[in-house]
């Protein structure tokens, strides 16, 4: 197997790595306003996610993790990415997103939730100290998650909801993998399919929504057509 | 101490003054050419700066009859701050000539210091360019200031100490030194980047190569400038550019740097090499970020230093959280 040819040292710092640069992709997608640069930085989060899978697998986790860590990068990676970039080609949106909240009061914020998090991890593994792998990265994907939460409530437009709905399902992902070292199969491939029906599922009503009130901002919504 | 390293380190504090006088026109020089090679332009000589401020040094100064004492002095105070600088960091010796007089936080505070006499000095002419420039400079270094601060201290708390000596020191120690793969590093590098790029007002934030724009800050304090004054702010500049990549060299890729108990000869000419070799890295790096990247608009910029702060803010962070062994840094 692959993880006895590995330092085990340099696996976790490589682990830890990425999930740095998970972090730091959910921080981008705050600080940056153009909706093509989302879904980018949406693909490279999941690309680093799946490598933190796929070392996870070689770390010594069950050998399922290495099909999780194939199939988020096919799905994650490859094909929502890619129906994003239709939806935003067809809604012929205009591009900068509008935010209630502006850049570098919710980069601000956002650094307060990774304390938080920070917090909350310690807290949590005080109760048990058992899983050595997971310390780090457990405090990342929290992060990731009440990021994506943020995104969600101080964007407008309701495809960088999606993305901020996106990247709460990587953080919890990515959470999944550092606790349990892989999931049963049947968990990973049902939440895959389940985000991928969702993404379908939320381009169709994007489209509805925009035919019907001609902007995809949500605050519009409340407005009454006759 | 023993007479022998004495003398080796007053020769190398000699040769880092002249190095660094000499050295950052030539850097300049360099990132410009580059940066015509990526525009497939001919370009300047690389020898163009020095070109420029030998003839700027014997130039007639034209000075406004409106302006105070401030403003005759101010390129001095920049030059002499840039200058102090330059011998309160470590180049190719771990040997820092002034660190008896401070270390990385004096290093701010005269950056400061140079800031806020440029800022008066674009202020004392009382031309309308003047004042935008100086109120624009001000208001982004109080984004500037506290990223940089937090970049650095992540790289002090690792190695436990502010001063410049000890940091490369430790980083450089192959056994405790700072680990490449550190995420903390990595954010901390990306944060002084962008700070570097800001302070010495390269694209992104800047440009450097015009004087036309609405959107200019550095170009519009000095405008008033010329002759000998304007050749020492011109040149300020450019050793502000090489003191930017010598502390993100040094600081994060602390190879080859001689250590200061025993200098030897051939440790210090390698360190020499080494050191030039990560300078044109460096600033091969500058000129291709600019030549990739679009001017922002002035009211983006704040958006792009707060992704520096807060990115260096992480590094400080994710030292404590990714790190480990933080214990044994408080200490």
């Amino acid at each position: 197997m692959l993880s006895y040819s590995l330092d085990p040292k340099l696996l976790n710092q490589l682990i830890d790595l990425f999930a740095a640069f998970i972090l730091v992709s959910s921080f981008l997608v705050l600080a940056i306003k153009r909706l093509y640069v989302h879904v980018r930085l949406y693909a490279t989060q999941s690309f680093f996610l799946a490598l933190v899978a796929f070392l996870v697998a070689a770390f010594g986790g069950e050998p399922h993790i290495f099909i999780a860590a194939a199939l988020t990068f096919i799905f994650k990676v490859m094909l929502i990415p890619f129906l994003f970039r239709r939806i935003i080609n067809r809604l012929n949106v205009q591009q900068e997103a509008q935010l209630t909240l502006n850049v570098p009061a919710s980069l601000i914020v956002a650094a307060g939730l990774v304390l938080g998090a920070d917090y909350l991890t310690r807290t949590i593994l005080e109760t048990n100290q058992t899983f050595e792998l997971s310390r780090n990265v457990l405090t990342v994907s929290l992060s990731v998650v009440l990021m994506g939460l943020f995104t969600m409530v101080t964007r407008k437009k309701a495809l960088t909801q999606v993305i901020g709905f996106l990247t709460i399902e990587n953080g919890l992902f990515l959470a999944g993998i550092a606790i349990t070292a892989g999931m049963p199969m049947i968990v990973e491939l049902g939440v895959l399919f389940d985000v991928l029906v969702a993404v379908f599922i939320m381009g169709v009503l994007l489209y509805r929504i925009n035919e019907t009130f001609d902007t995809i901002n949500v605050e519009k919504l409340t407005k009454l057509k006759g | 101490m023993d007479l022998k390293i004495l003398g080796m380190n007053v020769l190398v504090a000699l040769s880092q003054l002249v190095l660094f006088l000499l050295v950052a026109p030539l850097v300049t020089g360099w990132a410009r050419r580059v940066k015509a090679f990526m525009q497939n332009r001919r370009g300047p000589s690389l020898w163009q700066p020095y070109f420029n401020l030998t003839k700027q040094l014997r130039k007639e100064v034209v000075v406004s009859e409106n302006t105070s004492w401030i403003f005759r002095f101010t390129p001095y105070i920049v030059f002499t701050a840039t200058l102090a600088i330059g011998l309160l960091i470590p180049i190719y010796t771990s040997f820092v000539p002034l660190g008896f007089i401070g270390d990385v936080i004096a290093i701010i505070y005269l950056l400061a210091l140079a800031r806020f006499f440029m800022a008066l000095a674009g202020l004392d002419a009382a031309s309308a360019f003047g004042g935008l420039g100086s109120s624009r400079e001000m208001s982004l270094a109080a984004i500037i200031e506290p990223a940089m601060i937090l970049a650095i201290f992540t790289v002090a708390v690792t190695a436990g100490s502010t001063s410049l000596s000890t940091i490369a020191e430790k980083m450089s120690d192959k056994l405790n030194g700072w680990d490449l793969l550190a995420p903390s590093h990595l954010f901390a590098f990306i944060g002084l980047f962008i700070v570097a790029l800001a302070e010495t007002g390269r694209i992104p934030v800047d440009n450097p190569a015009t004087h036309l724009e609405l959107t200019m800050i550095h170009e519009a304090m000095i405008l008033e400038y010329s002759g000998r004054y304007l050749a020492l702010i011109e040149w300020a500049a450019s050793m502000k550019l090489l003191l930017f990549l010598t502390l993100l060299a040094n600081i994060f890729f602390p190879w080859g740097i001689a250590a200061s108990e025993q200098p030897t000869f051939d440790g210090v000419a390698l360190g020499l090499g080494i050191y030039l070799l990560k300078i044109l890295i460096l600033t091969t790096l500058v000129a291709f970020v600019e030549c990739t990247t679009a001017k922002l608009r002035l009211f983006r910029v704040p958006d792009l230093l707060t992704v520096s702060f807060v990115l260096s803010l992480i590094a400080l962070v994710l030292y404590f959280i990714l790190g480990g062994g933080a214990s044994h840094a408080l200490l």
